[in-house]
């Protein structure tokens, strides 16, 4: 079985997904060239699927240095997420997540006395073992995603009250 | 997207598509839900797995945060019904062991047994895609065969 199943990252993914796939999670700016060799292509191909995602606006290309560079266009991605949000929970769904995150986020606060993921962070050098520690971290890292997931769907709310008559491709 | 803090909606959005293209995944879920979007979870199909297991689905769930100039992540594997559970972690957990280390355990053995791994990849879609090829291809074969 196993046989069969070998997989294979340059037989299963075309070289266009490769490249996006390499170059959208970026976690800081990066050439083409080592995207390309993260993705196995020519540099030629990445070059021509870097600046067609480029001008689609979900890369941010940086030529102002040495070397060009590529990484997530922050707008772009954010519009992709909203525009999602918006169109597959409803106005409902999304509020009750919104209430959650909050109640989540104030268990945070009222559980280690602090206003901030930073504030949490300054307390881990006084947890009082190294889960303690850990789990501290691992907070603090899902406070600073919950806070930037709360204004997605705060936007994609108020998307709802300036179309609120829109046809939607919601299954919901 | 750099900086501590930045988030890129785009990476869970491509790792989800990285564990959907495996045959051994029947489908491959945001936790808690869609909306927030904290983690992910991949249901297993028990009869793909070598050897096959079941009745349940084993699960494999990634948490994955874009810290540079080292990601931190945790790829973890658990079928509930042998009680087998192994991972891929880079975290400041096992410093020891370099920056990514592997650990398993199994309903036998006390304490998980860890180990320093190190992977060809260097983005998170190419680096989870390895783990899957060894997950499936080395790890469950060989530590699952004699449970």
């Amino acid at each position: 079985m196993s046989d069969e199943q070998d997989r294979n990252w340059t037989r299963d993914l075309s070289a266009a997904e490769r490249v996006e796939a390499v170059a959208l999670t970026v976690s800081e700016p990066r050439t083409a060239n080592w995207i390309a060799t993260e993705a196995e292509v020519a540099h030629e191909t990445a070059t021509k699927y870097l600046t067609r995602l480029a001008d689609d606006g979900k890369l941010r290309r940086d030529a102002t240095g040495q070397q060009t560079t590529y990484e997530p266009d922050p707008v772009g991605q954010y519009l992709i997420e909203m525009r999602e949000l918006y169109e597959d929970h409803t106005a409902d769904d999304l509020a009750a997540s919104l209430t959650q995150i909050n109640e989540q986020i104030r268990t945070w606060k009222s559980a280690y006395d602090v206003e901030t993921p930073n504030e949490l962070r300054a307390t881990i050098a006084s947890a009082t073992d190294a889960e303690d520690e850990r789990q501290r971290r691992q907070d603090a890292r899902e406070w600073d995603h919950l806070v930037t997931r709360r204004r997605l769907v705060e936007d994609a709310l108020r998307l709802y009250d300036r179309f609120p008559e829109e046809p939607r491709s919601a299954s919901a | 997207m750099s900086g501590p803090g930045a988030e890129n909606p785009a990476l869970y959005r491509t790792l989800k598509d990285i564990l959907e293209r495996q045959a051994e995944i029947l489908a491959v879920r945001f936790e808690p839900d869609a909306i927030q979007k904290r983690y992910l979870v991949a249901q297993v199909d028990p009869q793909c797995v070598v050897p096959a297991s079941g009745p349940a689905n084993p699960t494999l769930e990634v948490h994955w945060d874009l810290t540079p100039p080292h990601d931190e992540f945790r790829i973890d594997y658990a079928d509930p019904n042998i009680e087998f559970h192994c991972g891929w972690h880079q975290d400041d957990d096992h410093d020891d062991l370099g920056a990514a280390h592997f650990q398993y355990r199994t309903a036998t053995i006390e304490a998980p047994h860890h180990e320093g791994v190190v992977f060809e990849a260097s983005s998170p879609p190419k680096f989870l895609w390895e783990c899957c090829g060894r997950l499936f291809e080395d790890v469950i074969p060989e530590y699952t065969a004699d449970i």
